[in-house]
């Protein structure tokens, strides 16, 4: 049997080496990949799931000295044991790749036909087929209609449409094997349903093996045969799809299955953790909510951000937003990116100035222009997308905590209940941002958001940078505080799994328009037509 | 993205290049002879004597001069006139540089249109032509040397003051001062200052051997102190004259600067890199 | 299309409006400068003793320099947009043909210099990206830690006691060659140090990533994805890099004896030919002017993202 797979990994490991010797990244993967089919590699940042992959296409991070040891073997060739020129061979040829970033893996001063062009040519295609081939590859994956396609540059084309270009590219070798890595993570759902389902289609079509890495079971499921569990390089539990969705037999399988919002079963008042799963408790099922005051209401809301330069026409950014948020109750906003979610959350707070509309909160108006006293922002607080960026890296996490007390010279509290609240150790106070990780970052800065007891919380995308397991501990936490505080939060995300799970109502913004309010159930499940951002050229 | 080179950075961040301790040791000691230079002469270095041209001995390591001035005296004396000079130009640069930018940025973009076109102006000048034009117009001298170099240097400073500000206001933790209703006085003193200190600290140290040579430069070109002044400069200027009868006059003073240049670039570099790379476009 | 015909040319315009106010604003500064001097070029000679009164006076006359500074002004901008600076008082000449006479040392000094810079200071850090072997990777390091740490200045008069007057290999006075090396090597570091850095940074962008994935050759993806990429914030700098060049080209005149702009300068500082010194200023800064507008459009031309 394992001479005839494609992808043959036996006990690969792969160390870093550093100054003080070695650290291993990858500790013994073992699988198998056969021709046509698809394989997932599943698990979260640092599980060693990216260096695998990488490993095998022999493309470190430069100026990282790999230590690869074990045996991989891609159709028969040792590529451990294969010296570059001839690896270099193999790629593009034989093993395409896609990333995760499509902005970013394109050169940008090239014209996007001319880096799939250069790829046929490597490939070893005629100067005179190569043309007619990039014209094809442009048509199977889907960028036909776009005129000029060939001659646009990759920042004039939309996250989509670069994925689709990277896709061309990696294709224009006509490989045996595609490797794709996280090839979604960065794009909008919409868009990202659209490259998945394209994704199996070219893969149905050309009869080739698909290795698939993400973190995201849920997209997985709808790809792969076989899925390979990964944590801290090593493998949890290999199955078919079925079996591992359907039947995990490892604590941390199912945990990663519960906590990822939209596949655990019915819906529950919190997300599972892998702490849960080993104590064995599970958490209530959802209860609706009965929605209390309304603490913040908006009418008309205009925001338009003035053009760059000279002769440049301002973009609308929000035309005519209007919205309530009540006490103990969470609105979900989704859309796609560019839809005006953010800049909503932005402007709700005064970071941005509107034109026009009106902002109240507990029946007091708000100035649209952006300008608040110090004691309207104590009631409406913002938590970032970015948590690291949030916190000054200069200051501890004490320091950043007790600042929105100095700043509004009220008497400075005790630093542990605070932290205690968001379920952190005090002994955390005395760090600094860098020692801690994202979902620990991210309950600091509610934390601090919490720490003026305002009544109202934007939370923008404030899970978007983290694991599924952080996810859940940071989600998990609003929640409390939520039903603790009686808190009205506008929860802002791309995602509608999570805003399923986590909001009572929402909004769906498309094109500085809110496009429809409902509950959760109706809105994403009822009519899904409307809900979907398609993407436009 | 799950592979993450952040742990690599930090190993090799702990490590001090033996170059950047190098310059350490050589700036150390440029400032201990600078500090305690009447201590150390062997001679009076403002002092005639007949024994000119000497080649270095006992009495006279580093020889004696055309005028008979005991040369290492003079060098020593130098090293604080030279590192006053160097020190006073750049402190000039960096209080027109920063004083100016940093007001200009809090009035608006008026204010800053205004005050950068100025900058701007001064940067397309050649920085020793503007001070050569600088010195012509006024009195030559140690006073117009260093104003005309603070001058020419100040660009340097306002460019890096404004990079900083403005990455600084473009970081979310701005934003979330402002949200939890910080006054813009207290972001800019709490959350932007600290940043534009130390790009300024790191410039001043880049830009302070570069006034040194530039001093000496003027000086060579009879632009600076007067002649009787012993900067290295000056020394340079005078033995040049007389290259033949006394190589070793010129070489001190060559040497010297050489050396303290050498040893001030390095850690300004060490400290350009340690601060921020991504710097390194504005401090050209 | 007309749109972006529009979004192309409008930014164009404000960079060459941008470079004219600078341009304006040296020859309004050249003009101030020298009328900061404490009394006039009259007075300057009539206590030098040359001059009688009477001699004074008509001078001022010929000059214009008897009516208002306005009016002095005006009709000095005049002469210079006509591309006239006027006569030397020192030599009488006019002092468009001194500069025409003094610029051939500094162009060939200042070329030479640009031409060995740009060699070794893209080559270096190319060799290096390529083959990542300690040999070139030691090169540029070299390279860049001499342009950090050894003045020109020095260096030059060093060269000058050894090459020239203990080892008699070139003459004391006229040798281009050595100069010409030293700023080179100069120009070179500092471009080295830029390139070698952004080319270091550029190596870890994803792009690069599916380039090597494309199965290319080193030499393909360092010329084709790696250099481009890095060269478009040198190109920026490259006004600053030849004022630079000129600057040292100054220095190097005086130290090594060549009749070029930077001794005609200082002759002209030291014998109070104020127009002279005006000229140059005039001159220089709006070659630098010019080279920094070339860069940004050139920087234009090569990042499609640029003012878009």
């Amino acid at each position: 049997m394992t001479s005839t797979a494609l992808l043959h990994l036996r006990d690969l490991t792969v160390s870093i080496r550093t100054s003080g010797g070695a650290t291993p990244v990858v500790r013994g993967i073992s699988l198998d990949l056969f021709a046509g089919r698809t394989l997932a590699i599943v698990g979260e940042s640092g599980s060693g799931k990216t260096m695998t992959a990488m490993s095998i296409l022999g493309l470190g991070p430069p100026g990282t000295p790999l230590i690869v040891g074990g045996e991989a073997r891609f159709d028969g060739y040792d590529l451990l044991a294969m010296p570059e020129r001839e690896m270099r061979a193999l790629r593009g040829r034989r093993i395409g790749a896609v990333f995760q970033d499509p902005a970013g893996s394109m050169n940008p001063l090239m014209p996007v036909g001319e880096q799939i062009r250069e790829a046929a040519r490597a490939a070893g295609a005629e100067r005179a087929v190569a043309s007619a081939k990039v014209v094809a590859l442009l048509d199977e994956v889907g960028l036909a209609q776009v005129p000029e396609i060939a001659g646009r540059y990759p920042h004039e084309l939309s996250g989509g449409q670069q994925q689709r270009c990277m896709i061309a590219l990696a294709l224009a070798g006509d490989p045996d094997l595609l490797v794709a890595d996280e090839p979604t993570t960065a794009l909008d759902s919409d868009v990202a349903d659209q490259i998945i389902a394209l994704l199996a289609d070219l893969r149905a079509r050309r009869g080739m093996a698909l290795l698939f890495i993400s973190h995201d079971l849920a997209v997985v499921s709808r790809l792969a045969q076989d899925i390979v569990v990964m944590r801290d390089g090593q493998v949890v539990e290999f199955g078919s799809t079925g079996q591992i969705l359907q039947n995990p037999q490892q604590d941390y399988t199912k945990a990663l299955i519960a906590c990822t919002p939209g596949t655990g079963g019915p819906p529950r008042a919190r997300l599972m953790t892998l702490d849960m799963i080993r104590s064995g408790t599970v958490p209530g099922p959802r209860r609706p909510t009965t929605p209390g005051d309304t603490v913040v209401s908006v009418r008309d809301l205009m925001v338009k951000y003035p053009g760059r330069g000279l002769l440049r026409l301002g973009h609308l950014a929000l035309q005519g937003v209007s919205l309530e948020l009540r006490a103990g109750s969470s609105l979900g906003l989704v859309g796609a990116s560019g839809s005006g979610k953010s800049t909503l959350g932005r402007a709700l707070v005064g970071l941005v100035a509107a034109q026009s509309g009106e902002i109240h909160i507990n029946g007091l108006e708000l100035a649209a222009s952006g300008r608040r006293t110090a004691s309207d922002r104590r009631n409406m607080q913002y938590v970032f997308q970015d948590a690291s960026g949030a916190l000054n890296p200069r200051r501890t996490i004490g320091q950043s905590l007790l600042e929105p007390q100095r700043i509004h010279g009220l008497p400075v509290g005790a630093l542990e209940p605070m932290l205690a609240e968001v379920g952190l150790p005090a002994d955390i106070a005395r760090r600094f941002p860098a020692e801690l990780s994202g979902g620990q970052l991210q309950r600091v800065t509610i934390a601090r958001a919490l720490a003026l007891e305002p009544d109202c919380l934007i939370c923008d995308e404030i899970t978007s940078a983290l694991d599924v397991s952080s996810q859940a501990q940071v989600l998990n936490v609003l929640s409390d505080l939520q039903e603790r505080r009686n808190l009205a939060i506008l929860f802002i995300s791309h995602d509608r799994a999570l805003v399923e799970h986590f909001c009572d109502r929402v909004l769906v913004m498309k094109g500085g328009h809110l496009a429809e309010e409902g509950t959760v159930m109706d809105t994403i499940n009822a009519s899904p037509k409307s809900a979907k951002v398609h993407e436009t050229v | 993205m799950s592979l993450t080179l952040a742990p690599f950075a930090a190993l090799r961040r702990n490590r001090i290049p033996p170059l950047t301790a190098v310059g350490v040791a050589i700036v150390v000691l440029l400032i201990g002879v600078a500090l305690l230079g009447p201590l150390l002469t062997p001679h009076d270095p403002y002092q005639f004597s007949i024994r000119m041209d000497e080649s270095p001995s006992a009495d006279h390591w580093l020889g004696t001069d055309d005028q008979g001035h005991d040369v290492l005296s003079r060098l020593i004396a130098g090293t604080r006139l030279s590192l006053m000079f160097g020190a006073g130009a750049a402190l000039i640069a960096l209080g027109i540089g920063a004083a100016l930018s940093l007001v200009a940025l809090s009035f608006g973009r008026i204010a800053e249109t205004g005050v950068f076109s100025f900058f701007d102006l001064i940067r397309a000048l050649p920085g020793i032509l503007f001070a050569l034009a600088f010195v012509a117009a006024f009195e030559p001298g140690a006073t117009s040397v260093m104003l005309a170099l603070g001058v020419s240097f100040s660009p340097m400073f306002a460019m890096i003051t404004r990079a900083t500000w403005r990455q600084q206001m473009a970081r979310p933790y701005v934003a979330a001062a402002q949200v939890l209703g910080a006054s813009r006085i207290r972001v800019t003193v709490v959350h932007v200052l600290p940043n534009i200190i130390g790009a300024l600290v790191t410039q001043f140290a880049i830009i302070l051997p570069r006034c040194i040579v530039l001093e000496s430069v003027m000086s060579f070109l009879g632009l600076g102190v007067s002649p009787e002044t012993p900067t290295w400069g000056r020394m340079i200027a005078n033995a040049t004259q007389n290259t033949e009868a006394a190589p070793h006059a010129v070489l001190a003073p060559i040497l010297a600067l050489s050396v303290a240049t050498f040893g001030m670039a390095l850690v300004g570099d060490a400290m350009r890199r340690g601060f921020d790379p991504d710097r390194r476009r504005i401090a050209v | 299309m007309n749109d972006r015909l529009v979004q192309t040319l409008v930014p164009i315009g404000a960079d060459i409006f941008r470079s004219l106010m600078i341009a304006a604003g040296i020859i309004v500064f050249s003009f101030f400068l020298i009328r900061m001097i404490p009394g006039d070029i009259v007075d300057v000679m009539g206590i030098e003793g040359t001059l009688t009164y009477g001699q004074q006076d008509a001078m001022r006359e010929s000059l214009g320099l008897d009516v208002g500074w306005w009016q002095q002004f005006t009709a000095w901008l005049g002469m210079v947009a006509g591309g006239d600076f006027g006569a030397s008082l020192r030599y009488g000449t006019p002092i468009l043909d001194l500069l025409r006479v003094a610029m051939a040392p500094t162009l060939i000094l200042g070329a030479s210099a640009l031409a060995i810079g740009l060699t070794l200071g893209i080559g270096l850090p190319v060799l290096a990206c390529v083959f990542q072997k300690p040999l070139f990777v030691g090169l540029v390091q070299f390279i860049t830690l001499w342009s950090i740490v050894v003045p020109t200045f020095s260096i030059g008069i060093l060269s000058v006691i050894v090459f020239a007057v203990w080892l008699g290999w070139i003459p004391a006075i006229g040798n281009i060659m050595v100069p010409a090396i030293i700023l080179g090597m100069d120009t070179a570091g500092t471009l080295a140090k830029m390139l070698h850095e952004d080319m270091v940074d550029t190596e870890r962008a994803a792009f690069v990533r599916t380039a090597r994935a494309k199965g290319l050759s080193r030499w393909r993806i360092v010329l084709r994805h790696i250099l481009p990429n890095a060269l478009t914030v040198v190109v920026a700098l490259f006004g600053i890099l030849l004022a630079g060049a000129l600057t040292g080209a100054i220095t190097m005149e005086v130290v090594f004896g060549l009749p070029g702009l930077g001794t005609l300068t200082l002759q002209a500082i030291q014998g109070r030919d104020y127009p002279v010194v005006q000229a140059v200023v005039i001159w220089l800064g709006l070659t630098v002017v010019i080279a920094n507008l070339i860069s940004d459009l050139v920087q234009r031309a090569l990042d499609p993202r640029i003012g878009r």
